[in-house]
Formats: structure tokens, sequence, C-alpha cells
């Protein structure tokens, strides 16, 4: 499968990023007072400049790829494989973030660390629930009961207060 | 001035500090090891058990908390590319590429011979010149600091390597994301969208963690088996060689960072950045820094640390605490009684004094603890890659959380990790980025304070000689940038 060069996107990504950012971002995100003493000192003004600046860089680098020549063209084939397992990885990070506040950690985390462990190879499965069981109470305990900090228990809360 | 230091070293002299000390130094160096669990919640969560202790000895616990937890934000930095503090992310620049060459143990003892040289070197100017230093700082005003941060920005095109343009394209990405939250001035809404998470802006654990870590355990399940199970502690120590290969930039680092620590406000990361661009700047190695420098290790960590014992220097010469942790410090002498400033070199001399030693010998325990702790790593880091990645990607979920207590901030993280894989899939350097994330809130915040004072008049940014220092170095390193880029060098970047 032919890429165009990595450089021409890159720059394609900051050029739009600019533009929505000067054209819809900016003014719809940023709350201007009624009364601004000095413009500089306006909300939106910092980021305009910087907006601005994106922009121009963006182009600067799409103008620059595309002259380029046929060499800096990236041809490379995609790895459907690998690609099938970083889309299930991505899909097991969001969902584990999602499962969060609802399956409380203990339980995500460990859901997360068998499929991960999994998908990277991990075939032994005392190493696989050991680890999936062990890591996220001892993480919970250390959380909730040396640093204080109040670590949803979700769904296993009941059990884990005991603990 | 004999019986004050003899009196102070017999208020020092106890089991009960020599021991608290230690302790404080291995939990804060456990802690900032720990990615989201950050030094100053650290020394937050030590306040309490110094109510009853006296006064020295619940002062010196902090400390010990607050150096170790300085030292060990680098740990995770260079092992999984996940930085404890702010600070330590200059750290992984370097750190993390030697970690996958194999070469951690040695970014390793480097960071440790670098924390503690930096260490002692801050403590030193504490001891020796903290009134001098002390009524320099007070010259820095946001002008001041607004120009020391934007020359501190032109290590940007130091990190971009051989990708100029989109290093900057990059900062700009960097830039943008600090300004999501309230507005400074005015208190309104910036880039939040109703989302009232969003008002403090974006949490710095989070997202570093995001942009550092996660793309490397995503980029991690595209790779083939062979490459995975390579120990990243495989190879040797660092040398005395190496050491002594680094001392001038170790110095130079701690200088700096002492001078940064010194001034209300400043804090590690820039005063690591700083180190890190003058490293590059003056290093024979210049190119091979951002892909694996021990000289970028010692010169990040040297930065970094040079703060430590400085940042005690407004606090108790003027009573002005400069960060967070030195204002948990100076609860912790009000909580005794004491009131830091220029009467308490006077009244409470002993008591200064016995910190001194204190801190002198907080360094040696930094060495001593860090050595401990790199043999104990290096057997964490044994595991393979199949099992360690899944359990660093549980450790920054648990690390994300912890910094606020939020959700959101782990979905944060998940978004970062995905903005940062598309970053390393695209050849965009993530390292401009999280500087100018780092660096831009106290960029902006300082340019329209300084305006803020001046009336809107530009003319405040050049009103005193330390503006025009910064602005001429600031000029330099961009003339000599666009100068080299011209005669097509292939690393033509900040080399003034």
């Amino acid at each position: 499968m032919l890429l165009r060069n990595r450089d021409f996107w890159s720059g394609l990504v900051f050029l739009l990023f600019g533009v929505v950012l000067i054209v819809f971002l900016i003014p719809s995100g940023v709350v201007e007072p009624k009364r601004i003493k000095f413009a500089v000192l306006s909300p939106s003004y910092y980021p305009r400049i910087i907006a601005i600046a994106m922009s121009l860089i963006g182009l600067a680098i799409c103008i620059g790829s595309l002259k380029g020549k046929d060499d800096d063209f990236v041809t490379s084939t995609v790895d459907l494989y690998a690609m099938g397992k970083v889309v299930t990885v991505f899909i097991v990070l969001f969902a584990t973030a999602y499962a969060l506040p609802h399956a409380g950690f203990v339980l995500a985390s460990a859901v997360a660390l068998v499929v991960l462990m999994a998908l990277a190879g991990e075939r032994n499965p005392f190493i696989v629930f050991g680890v999936a069981i062990i890591l996220p109470i001892v993480l919970y305990l250390f959380f909730t009961k040396l640093a204080s900090v109040p670590i949803p228990g979700g769904i296993l809360d009941p059990i884990l207060q005991r603990i | 001035m004999l019986d004050t230091l003899s009196n102070a070293f017999v208020l020092f002299a106890t089991w009960n500090n020599v021991l608290v000390l230690f302790i404080g130094v291995i939990v804060g160096t456990f802690v900032g090891a720990i990615p989201g669990m950050t030094t100053p919640m650290a020394v937050a969560l030590s306040l309490p058990f110094t109510f009853t202790m006296p006064p020295v000895t619940g002062i010196l616990l902090l400390l010990g908390v607050y150096k170790g937890g300085i030292y060990g934000g680098s740990i995770t930095a260079i092992l999984i590319n996940a930085p404890g503090t702010p600070a330590a992310s200059c750290t992984a620049l370097d750190g993390y590429p030697l970690a996958k060459r194999g070469e951690a143990r040695r970014a390793l003892d480097m960071a440790l011979y670098a924390s503690c040289v930096a260490d002692f070197i801050s403590n030193l100017s504490l001891i020796l010149f903290a009134g001098v230093l002390a009524s320099f700082a007070l010259q820095f005003g946001p002008a001041e600091v607004f120009t020391l941060i934007l020359f501190s920005l032109t290590i940007i095109s130091g990190v971009s390597g051989d990708q100029l343009l989109k290093g900057f394209g990059s900062a700009c990405l960097g830039l943008i994301l600090a300004t999501v939250g309230l507005d400074l001035i005015y208190g309104t809404n910036r880039f939040v969208f109703g989302e009232f998470n969003l008002m403090n802006g974006l949490s710095f654990i989070p997202v570093l963690i995001g942009l550092f870590a996660l793309p490397e355990i995503i980029n991690y399940f595209m790779q083939t088996e062979a490459k995975h199970e390579q120990s990243p502690l495989a190879g040797a120590g660092a040398t005395l060689a190496d050491f002594m290969g680094s001392l001038k930039t170790i110095i130079r680092g701690s200088i700096i960072g002492v001078i940064l620590g010194a001034i209300p406000g400043i804090g590690g990361a820039p005063s690591a950045f700083l180190s890190y661009s003058e490293a590059r700047r003056n290093s024979k190695n210049k190119n091979n820094f951002g892909k694996g420098e021990l000289e970028g290790v010692a010169a990040a960590e040297a930065g970094n640390n040079g703060v430590a014992g400085a940042t005690l220097i407004p606090l108790l010469a003027l009573g002005i605490p400069g960060d967070i942790i030195t204002a948990i410090i100076l609860g912790a002498f009000m909580i005794h009684g004491l009131r830091p400033g220029p009467l308490m070199f006077q009244e409470n001399i002993d008591l200064i004094y016995a910190l001194f030693i204190g801190i002198m010998l907080s360094s040696m325990y930094l060495l001593v603890v860090g050595k401990f702790s790199i043999r104990l790593i290096s057997k964490i880091a044994d595991v393979p890659h199949r099992i360690l990645f899944p359990i660093v990607f549980v450790l920054c979920v648990f690390g994300a959380y912890a910094v606020n207590n939020s959700t959101f901030d782990v979905m944060v993280m998940m978004i970062m990790g995905l903005v940062g894989f598309a970053m390393l899939k695209l050849e965009i350097p993530a390292a401009p980025f999280l500087i100018a994330f780092i660096l831009g809130p106290m960029l902006e915040d300082n340019f329209r304070q300084s305006l803020l004072i001046s009336k809107g008049s530009l003319g405040i940014f050049f009103s005193s000689t330390i503006c025009w220092v910064f602005w001429t170095l600031t000029t330099l390193v961009i003339g000599m940038t666009i100068w080299s880029a011209i005669k097509g060098k292939p690393k033509p970047l900040a080399d003034a």
C-alpha cells in the first residue's frame, strides 16, 4: 500500500487544527469578558497567536513535503494482524477507562490485565491470573490504606471494604 | 559561631533525627517512582506524622520525603517512560532511549550520581549564599520570568532533531493544550465546553503518562516477539569515566538549579530543561541528545535536583514559599510555633543549623537509598515485556486517577495516549509538545501579568538588565539555529 509521506499528513494536521481553532474553537470555546482593558490581555489573544503560528507551520510543512523527491515518499505495507492487535488494545484501554467508575478499579484492571497479557502472548495461566488478581488488590490497598486516595471499588466494594 | 554549631549538632544528633530523615528519603524515593503519586502529595501525607515530633525531626522528615521524591521521579521516567514528576519528563528524553538499548542501569546510576551531586551543591548554596541568592531572586518579576521561560523554550529546536518544523508544530499543540481552563486574569472559560473537569486545566501527570508511556505500550503490540524480551537493565552501571565525563554538565546544571530554585514559583521543570539545553549546546555529542545520551540524563537530573536545596532559600531567608512543597514545609514550621524569615536566623539559629546538618546528610542518604533501589528495580525490570507492559498500563491507570481522584484524568490519559501514538506514527517529536505544555502556563501567566503591571506596554519586557540578558541569549540561539539551517547541517539546532 502506498502512503503519502508522513510530513504531508503531519503538516495537514497542524494546518487544519490551526484553522479549526481560529474559525471555530476559539470563537466558541473562549469566553471573552465584556470589558477588556487592553487587547493583548484578552483571553483569546494568546491562543489565537499560537493557532496562527500552528497554521503557518502546517502550511510550511505541507509545501515542503510536496517539494520532496519521490524517494522521500514512504512505501510500506500495513500488517493487518498487528493493526488488528492495536485496534483491540485501544478498545481494551478505552473500555477499561469507561468501566472504572462502574465496575471499580480492581475488577476493571484485572480484566484488562488478563486481556492484555493474553494479547501480548503470555500463555501461563498461573502468571496471567496471579498477576491479574494480586496486582490490582495490592494497588488498591496501597492507595486506599497508605496514601488515603479513595479508589472506587465498584461492584467489589463490599468485599474490598473488609480487607 | 562555634557555640552555635555545637548547639546545632547537639540538637540534630539524635537517633530519631537520623532515622526519620532516612525513612523520609526512602518514602520519597518510593512515592516519586510511582506515576501519579506526586512529591507534594507525599509531603502533604507525611505532614500529620510530624505533629507529635520535635520541630527539627518533623521538618527533616518532610525534607527527606521531598528530596527522595525528586530523585524517585526519574526512576520510572527512565525505565518505562512514565515520568513521576513534570521535571522528570526531561530525564525521560534520554533515559528511556538508553533503557531501550539495554543501558537502563547506566542511566539510573547517572541519574542518581547527578541527583546527589546537584543536591549537595544546592544544599551548600543554601548554607553559604542564602542571603545573596534571596536578594537576587527578588529582582525577578513577571517580565524577567517571562524572558527566562522564553529562553528555556529555545530547547524545542534542540529536541526536534531533524524535524524542526514538526517540532515547532508539536510545541504549538502543547501550548494550546496548556491554555485549557479558567483564564488567569478574567476568570472566564477557555476551551472548557461545559465540562467542569476542564476548568482547572489538564493535569500534568495524566498528559505526561498518556503522551509517553501509553504509546510505548500500544507500539509494543505492533512489534515482533523477538524485540520484546530484551531486559532494559541488561547493561552495566555507570563507570567513573562516565561520571567524570558528565561532571562539568552536572555542575553547570546544579548552578542553574540553584539560581532558578531560589526564584519563588519557578520549580524543577524549567531548571531541568534549561540545564538540558545548555548541556546539549556545549556537548561534543549534541546530535545524540534525545536518542540516548548519558550526558542528557545527567543534565536533566542535575537541573532538577539543583532546585531542591535552593527552594528553601526564599523560605528560610524571607519566609516566602516558592512552591507547593515549601508551602507545606512552611505550614510545618508554623505548626511548631516557628515563623521562617530574617528573624528566625536571629532567634532560632541553632535550629536552622541543625536543619542544615540534616539537609547535608540527606544527600548521602539519597546515594545509599538510590543505589539500593536501583538493585531492586533491576529485578523488576527483568520481567518479560509481555507481562511488564500490561502491569505498566494498570500502574498508569491508578497513577492518573490518584492525582485528582478523578476518572476524568484517566480518560485524559487515554486520549493523550491516542494522540501520542498518532504522533509516533507521523514522526512528530513528542518532546517539544511536552516542554511547551509544561512551560506554557508559566509563559502566558507571566506575559499577561507583566502587561497588566505595565498597563499594556510591551516596554516592560525590556525594562531590566535581566530581561536584556535573556533577550540577547534567546536571539543568539535563534540566530544560530537559522544560520545552521541555512548552512544545511543535519542537526542545526540551538548550537549557540
